[in-house]
């Protein structure tokens, strides 16, 4: 998500590099690529100017007292000044025996989608009974859209059929309270900051109801607005933290920079996928190395952790090592990867993986199914010992599954090659690629 | 030449913008230009001649408007080039320039036309794409809206499979202004539009209206489906779809150069409705996107209301940036 800033930023160190020592003239040079590169990521405009600032001074104050090399020094400099901006500590969200939680913003942000993630992530975590309140009478069908994702994650939404969001929420509250629920989760229409209206009616809700936390849902896309609505929301409300939403695209979501910068409010989570499981803590160190193109192979792991299922992966690392691996192994091991969601996202949090070319590796989901759609035209028979498969089961398989010989054989090939490879895996002939 | 000259040539209007329209514009950029020529304003008062400082706080005011970086940058360039070729140095007369300017970004000589491109023979097909969350569906029904009032026999398409609700979002949009929705079970959006079409032409439409679910720009298997979608939009009606709008939100920032990139690349892209510019936004980000990807703005979003949707028009974004200003 960040490749530009960390690309350039790579760039600007590497010109340092050349240099013997940092100078008023050479850090000129150096410091007008970071800008540009901070601006083109959406960073609010004064931040920048602040950050620049204070880089190119303590770079240059720096200079006769350090040993380290001047391009280190400067990477050492610019990742303080970072974490700085991004917050150090870490917030969590809150988790009390009894919690009410509104998520607010303006509209497209992604609050409907990011309180049905939220309600799946308590009841993984803190192993508590949320329920949905919807408050969003506005918007054309939002209460359905709430509903279908209650629906899905199995988690009640209540819900009234009258025009008054703050009586909806307050009996929302009291119906969780009467039934056992612990954790409220309230979605809010989307509004403008500027729409008086609408934002008195946050501050009735505000002023009528206790919220344990109050959230911003803010797209990551946003540009230099972001500071207006940030301040907009944060003036009429107390807000407690911000999400950040759509990091899976390719903004570079630099108001990451700006909202903890600006607002001191610290941002709880991002989203990562429009599944339900797409969101994460924010680690601000993470965030850094991710930056500087170090790569987050911490969250990369906790990822897989939280998705994978382990007694399956125990499995096949069993039968991976007495050499048993077939067919039925591979689906299985296919189904794991597709839960991780998309695997450029896993790819890019690979230290390294922008200077390897990875970062904009594009991977159809589809490539996949049609693996799967292969081996599932196959007979149990045929999975087990893949041998046995010629011509006329091949053409057989291959109608099946909609594909054509040609991509059956493909897929043999492969998996034959990768049996191999973990032959050598075994036999510690290879090193582990990582 | 004058500022308003510049204008009338570029611009050979073949209507007289309504009055209403106008006012609409002002109410909508109200927020937007107060803070935007208030600060131009502020800026030629607090300085008389045009010095490094003055350039300084320009370029700020630009940036925060989320026209393209690049492109401010270019466009300081050209501005300091004219004031050192044209002696300028009063800032009240750099500010004609910069309007200037900022035209010439936008319109490069060419002739630009906010009308959608109707279909002779048979329905007219809008195919509505973009990011999610950016106002497609909320679009599509003010401008089925808008048609209906021309007196066009419109249909919209619920082409969103994906998104909880988004269906029954465009169906009560669809009971508000009384107008069909075309909606199915099937979770593909190429059958249903495909359908759609086919009712489309034999009950003589005049425009389909279509929905597609949001998808970031760089998800391949969702930018393949819409590669589909366009395909089979184009076998069952000739030359359809006859306008691709990419709807981008006015809140946007560099991220819009991108959209507009990664999707041009899949469909015939040939027009932005610009969304949610009622807000404290400037969208600047258009003038980037015209000026290196070359899509010009079709339509603004100025409000929730059904009426809330209206031509975009160079001369009145600009004209309402700088009202006080000139």
């Amino acid at each position: 998500m960040f490749e530009n800033i960390s690309e350039r930023l790579q760039g600007a160190i590497h010109k340092i590099k050349g240099y013997g020592k940092i100078t008023e003239d050479n850090i000129s040079e150096i410091m007008r690529e970071v800008r540009l590169a901070l601006l083109e990521s959406d960073v609010n405009y004064k931040v920048v100017k602040e950050f620049t600032n204070n880089v190119k001074e303590k770079a240059l104050g720096l200079e006769v007292a350090s040993s380290l090399k001047p391009a280190e020094m400067f990477v050492k400099i610019l990742k303080d000044e970072l974490t700085e901006l991004l917050g150090k500590e870490k917030v969590s969200l809150v988790n009390k025996n009894f919690n009410v939680v509104m998520l607010v913003g303006l509209q497209g942000s992604g609050k409907t989608t990011h309180v049905g993630k939220l309600g799946n992530w308590v009841r993984k975590k803190y192993k508590k009974n949320p329920l949905f309140v919807a408050c969003d009478i506005y918007r054309p069908a939002a209460i359905d859209q709430l509903k279908q994702l209650g629906r899905k994650l199995n988690i009640p939404v209540y819900s009234e059929d009258i025009k008054d969001a703050v009586k909806i929420a307050e009996n929302g509250i009291k119906y969780a309270r009467e039934n056992g629920y612990d954790y409220v989760f309230i979605d809010t229409a989307g509004r403008l900051h500027i729409d008086d209206e609408l934002m008195n009616e946050l501050k009735r809700m505000n002023d009528a109801l206790t919220f344990d936390e109050i959230l911003l849902v803010i797209d990551s896309m946003i540009g230099q607005d972001a500071i207006n609505v940030i301040e907009g929301f944060n003036n009429e409300l107390p807000l407690t933290g911000t999400i950040l939403t759509k990091l899976d695209g390719d903004s570079k979501g630099g108001v990451a920079l700006s909202v903890r910068h600006l607002t001191h409010i610290p941002i709880k989570f991002v989203g990562t996928s429009e599944k339900l499981d797409g969101i994460m803590e924010f680690d601000s160190d993470r965030m850094v190395g991710r930056i500087l193109g170090e790569g987050d192979i911490q969250s990369l792991i906790e990822h897989a952790e939280e998705v994978l299922d382990k007694d399956i992966a125990m499995n096949t690392a069993k039968r991976l090592n007495s050499g048993k691996f077939d067919l039925e192994d591979f689906l299985l091991q296919l189904n794991q990867i597709k839960k991780l969601g998309p695997l450029e996202n896993m790819l890019k949090l690979i230290p390294g993986a922008a200077k390897m070319g990875l970062n904009n590796v594009n991977i159809d989901p589809k490539d996949i199914a049609h693996i799967e759609a292969i081996i599932q035209s196959m007979t149990p028979k045929e999975r087990k010992n893949p041998d046995i498969i010629k011509a006329s089961r091949k053409q057989r398989i291959a109608k099946g599954s909609g594909t054509s010989v040609q991509d059956v054989n493909r897929l043999l090939n492969q998996f034959e090659m990768m049996k191999k490879m973990m032959k050598q895996f075994k036999n510690g002939n290879m090193k582990m690629p990582f | 030449m004058g500022i308003f000259d510049k204008i009338k040539n570029v611009f050979k209007k073949e209507e007289v913008i309504e009055k209403e329209e106008v006012k609409l514009y002002d109410k909508g950029l109200e927020k937007t230009r107060v803070e935007f020529t208030s600060k131009l304003g502020k800026l030629s008062k607090k300085y008389r001649e045009v010095t490094e400082e003055y350039f300084e706080e320009l370029e700020e005011i630009l940036i925060m408007a989320d026209i393209g970086v690049n492109t401010v940058m270019d466009f300081m360039d050209r501005l300091k080039k004219r004031v050192s070729k044209e002696h300028i140095t009063d800032t009240e007369m750099l500010k004609e320039v910069i309007v200037d300017e900022l035209f010439i970004i936008y319109v490069e000589g060419e002739s630009l036309t906010t009308k959608i491109n109707y279909n002779d023979n048979g329905p007219t097909v809008v195919l509505f794409v973009g990011v999610n969350g950016v106002g497609k569906t909320t679009s599509i029904a003010k401008l089925a809206y808008k048609l209906k009032c021309e007196n066009k026999k419109v249909m919209l398409v619920a082409g969103d499979t994906f998104r909880a609700g988004a269906i029954e979002q465009l169906d009560e949009w669809g009971k508000r202004i009384e107008c069909p929705v075309i909606k199915s079970e099937s979770k593909d959006p190429s059958s249903v539009i495909y359908d759609a079409l086919k009712i489309a032409k034999e009950d003589s439409y005049d425009v389909v209206l279509i929905d597609t679910a949001g998808r970031l720009q760089n998800k391949v298997n969702l930018m393949k489906e819409l590669e589909k979608i366009n395909k089979v939009i184009g076998n069952q009606i000739e030359g359809a779809p006859h306008e691709t709008l990419l709807v981008i939100d006015a809140t946007t920032g560099q991220n819009g150069i991108s959209q507009a990139k990664s999707f041009k690349e899949i469909t015939n892209i040939t027009g932005i409705v610009l969304t949610k510019l009622d807000g404290t936004a400037k969208g600047g980000i258009v003038l980037a996107i015209k000026e290196n990807v070359n899509i010009p703005v079709k339509l603004v979003g100025l409000g929730e209301r059904k009426e809330d949707l209206i031509p975009f028009d160079i001369e009145n974004y600009i004209y309402g940036l700088f009202k006080d200003m000139i």
